[in-house]
């Protein structure tokens, strides 16, 4: 009886666990501040691409190391359920394809009531940023989609409760392009 | 005699302290993911030319010989929280004149076995994918996938890896250069 109880009690325990993480896991999906970068059409040639995909889980434990040495990052990076930078080495001849993705991005984010920050450094090096305000005036969400003149295209998605004080810092940390310019407006 | 039956002691003792730490061979799971990983790549003939797993003896040795060194505080600390190491070697026998790509199935198919994907890179010769996975709530394991036109390397780490991702994403960042360097 007793080791049948305890085969129970186990079994529930480790059952209760899985939908802990499953919900951990797919909880930045349903997120206002998220955005599907996955159907970004890369082109073909691009010479590199390089994706970086940081859950909630390991932004907490990233979060837990760096506690002792700036509190505020730590308590940021807890709050945040995504960290996704995607970056391409794009040919020339395909920057224009790349142009016509942000385009489309960006219509896509208008329609859901993203606001722009749009910074332009010249004609060639352009980089728009997007902020997501949620119902209680909070930043849900920050979108960054840059290509500088060595044809690096960068798109950047943060998703979790953000403090734009930090981003920056994020974005030194974990020396993520296009962040670590951003400062708060003071 | 009784100094020639000491040694042969010493020297069976220690090679069952290797063998039998996981000290050689790969365990179960590294090749149930291995097979998967395999399984995917199946236009691809692979040879398997070095596989080996370094456990916790040699792991221990390693780090005692690591105290006399000159390495910093933070490395030797990150090297104490590792506690197997695992790694294989395949040449691809059928070499192809472009890079194959690391089919998207290999990341379902981790997926199902706990890996969270959390680095791709492709770059023009060479494809490394970085996955990590949870043991209760902490970073246990961290599997690396790299494949150009000649092998297909796999690397596993278990072990307390927090410090270990955090030091790797603060010193090498998002940037592609130093993570292709990784």
């Amino acid at each position: 009886m007793l080791k049948r109880l305890t085969a129970f009690l186990v079994i529930i325990f480790i059952v209760t666990q899985i939908p802990c993480f499953a919900a951990d896991e797919n909880q930045y999906k349903k997120h206002p501040g998220y955005v599907d970068f996955s159907k970004i059409q890369i082109p073909r040639d691009a010479e590199e691409t390089v994706e970086v995909f940081l859950q909630s889980p390991i932004l907490k434990i990233v979060a837990a190391v760096t506690e002792s040495k700036d509190q505020a990052l730590a308590k940021m990076l807890e709050n945040l359920l995504l960290i996704r930078v995607n970056t391409f080495k794009l040919h020339p001849t395909e920057t224009a394809k790349i142009v016509t993705e942000i385009n489309r991005i960006e219509n896509m984010l208008h329609k859901q009531k993203w606001e722009k920050i749009v910074r332009v450094k010249d004609k060639k090096d352009r980089a728009n940023i997007f902020l997501k305000i949620d119902d209680n005036n909070r930043i849900a969400g920050l979108v960054v989609m840059a290509i500088d003149d060595d044809n690096e295209a960068v798109f950047v998605n943060i998703v979790g409760n953000i403090d734009m004080d930090q981003v920056a810092k994020v974005g030194k940390k974990f020396k993520i392009e296009g962040l670590e310019e951003i400062e708060p407006e003071k | 005699m009784r100094k020639n039956l000491k040694l042969k002691v010493g020297v069976l003792s220690l090679a069952a302290v290797l063998l039998f730490s996981g000290c050689v061979m790969v365990d179960r799971d590294f090749r149930l993911t291995r097979d998967e990983i395999f399984d995917s790549l199946n236009s691809l003939d692979l040879n398997t030319e070095v596989q080996f797993q370094i456990g916790a003896g040699l792991l221990s040795l390693g780090k005692f010989v690591t105290s006399f060194s000159n390495m910093n505080q933070d490395t030797r600390d990150m090297l104490r929280e590792i506690h197997s190491l695992q790694i294989g070697v395949y040449q691809i026998e059928n070499h192809r004149e472009n890079l194959p790509p690391i089919p998207t199935k290999i990341e379902r198919r981790l997926k199902q076995r706990g890996y969270l994907p959390i680095v791709k890179v492709k770059a023009k010769d060479e494809n490394v994918w970085i996955f990590v996975k949870m043991r209760h709530r902490r970073l246990g394991a961290m599997y690396i996938i790299s494949l150009d036109q000649e092998e297909l390397v796999l690397v596993e780490l278990k072990g307390n890896l927090g410090k270990l991702i955090e030091k790797a994403v603060r010193d090498q960042g998002f940037h592609k250069k130093e993570l292709q360097a990784t």
